[in-house]
């Protein structure tokens, strides 16, 4: 009974024909109508079901969105990178509160989670919470001061939010970790040469 | 007697109080808070300074000069990653890339065009050239990169995602729907494809 109701509900969705036309059409739609679509082929992994909270949550489908990402978090409690997302989620939303209170749960419930908590800085922080942003980099860095990576990661990230102090600090520690390293020169380089921006 | 002449050298070079030489800069949070084209040019210095093997990174160092308006020294570098690989079309596109972020055009296109001569096959150096020439504009000589690649693999539908995202960031929104439907018709079945695209529209937005 439950795969029949399941294949009743995913005929119209999968008639609905993701065609050029559609792909013109309303972007906060078409965002939610591609999570739709995704959700229903394979709906385990809990990061992907945090993204499409994400996206639901763009579409102003709140509901949708909080069941997403209650499904997530079952699905891996312990993942830090699960609540990370689902507070990026939140903070897209513009819903401050319930993206600190994901953060709180992803170091409660995942404490050594140094790369984690270094991507959620940067996500903090290109969001506009730098002083949250800098005290949980602070924690990532205290679990491993040798990693430059996460170093460069936050003060690119301070750069593009033109926080020039913030990113000193952060490339200083870097090249501390790591000064015959090639790859760290280069990287504090290319940081500074995009202001920030993300390569691809 | 030689130390003693290296100690007075070194001596009267720190005593000049002007701007540390290569290797003696102190790279301290002052230092990274300073000039940014100090900081550019003195880290991609360092970089150098350690003989870096791999050709992708001589590559960046002359993006990283050419940020730090030292178009001699950039050209330096580009030149050297192009000798020691020149057959390689990732390191070939990281030096038009350098290029054509800082503006010089005819420079960029010369440079993804030895792609297509040195290292035609290689679809991951065709798309990302077709996808940094759509990001800043040039959709025609993008779209041709592209077609390139279409050519190699029908069915990159990953690239072809990446690719349309490119586009609607320049804002070529048809453009761009033409390749997500492209995508969309290869795996219909897809998740990952849909997620990705959720993910463009959802992080896009403000550019449309």
């Amino acid at each position: 009974m439950r795969p029949l109701a399941f294949c009743l509900l995913a005929l119209p969705l999968l008639s609905q024909g993701l065609d050029e036309g559609a792909f013109r059409g309303d972007p906060k739609h078409l965002a939610a109508a591609c999570a739709d679509r995704a959700r229903l082929l394979r709906p385990k992994d809990a990061k992907m079901l945090a993204e499409y909270g994400r996206s639901f949550l763009v579409a102003g489908e709140r509901t949708k969105a909080e069941e997403c990402f209650q499904a997530a978090r079952l699905e891996s409690p312990k993942d830090a990178d699960v609540h990370r997302l689902i507070a990026v989620a939140w903070l897209r939303g513009g819903q401050r509160t319930e993206a600190l209170k994901a953060i709180a749960d992803m170091q409660t419930l995942d404490p050594k989670a140094k790369n984690a908590f270094t991507r959620a800085a940067v996500n903090l922080q290109d969001f506009g919470l730098a002083k949250e942003a800098d005290t949980l980099m602070e924690r990532a860095w205290i679990l491993d001061p040798s990693d430059w990576q996460n170093c460069i990661f936050f003060g690119r990230a301070a750069l593009r939010k033109a926080r020039r102090e913030a990113a000193a600090k952060w490339f200083s520690r870097a090249t501390q970790a790591k000064p015959t390293e090639e790859r760290m020169w280069n990287a504090v380089a290319l940081a500074y040469a995009d202001n920030g921006t993300e390569p691809h | 007697m030689r130390a003693a002449l290296l100690l007075f050298a070194t001596l009267s070079l720190a005593g000049q109080g002007a701007a540390p030489l290569p290797g003696l800069a102190s790279f301290d949070e002052a230092f990274f808070a300073g000039d940014r084209r100090a900081i550019l040019e003195a880290c991609a210095d360092k970089a150098r300074s350690l003989k870096p093997k791999d050709a992708k990174y001589l590559a960046e160092c002359g993006r990283a000069y050419l940020a730090a308006l030292d178009k001699p020294k950039a050209e330096a570098a580009f030149r050297e990653a192009e000798l020691r690989e020149p057959k390689d079309g990732l390191v070939l596109r990281l030096i038009a890339q350098g290029w054509l972020k800082h503006g010089y055009k005819s420079e960029a296109l010369e440079g993804y065009g030895k792609i297509l001569v040195r290292d035609p096959k290689n679809k991951e150096a065709v798309s990302l050239a077709a996808v940094d020439l759509a990001e800043v504009g040039l959709v025609n000589e993008a779209e041709r990169y592209m077609g390139t690649m279409t050519l190699l693999d029908k069915d990159a539908w990953e690239r072809f995602l990446q690719f349309g995202r490119a586009l609607l960031v320049a804002g070529q929104r048809k453009k761009a729907a033409t390749w997500f439907a492209r995508a969309a018709i290869l795996k219909p079945n897809e998740e990952k494809l849909f997620l990705e695209l959720s993910r463009i529209f959802a992080e896009t937005q403000s550019v449309m």
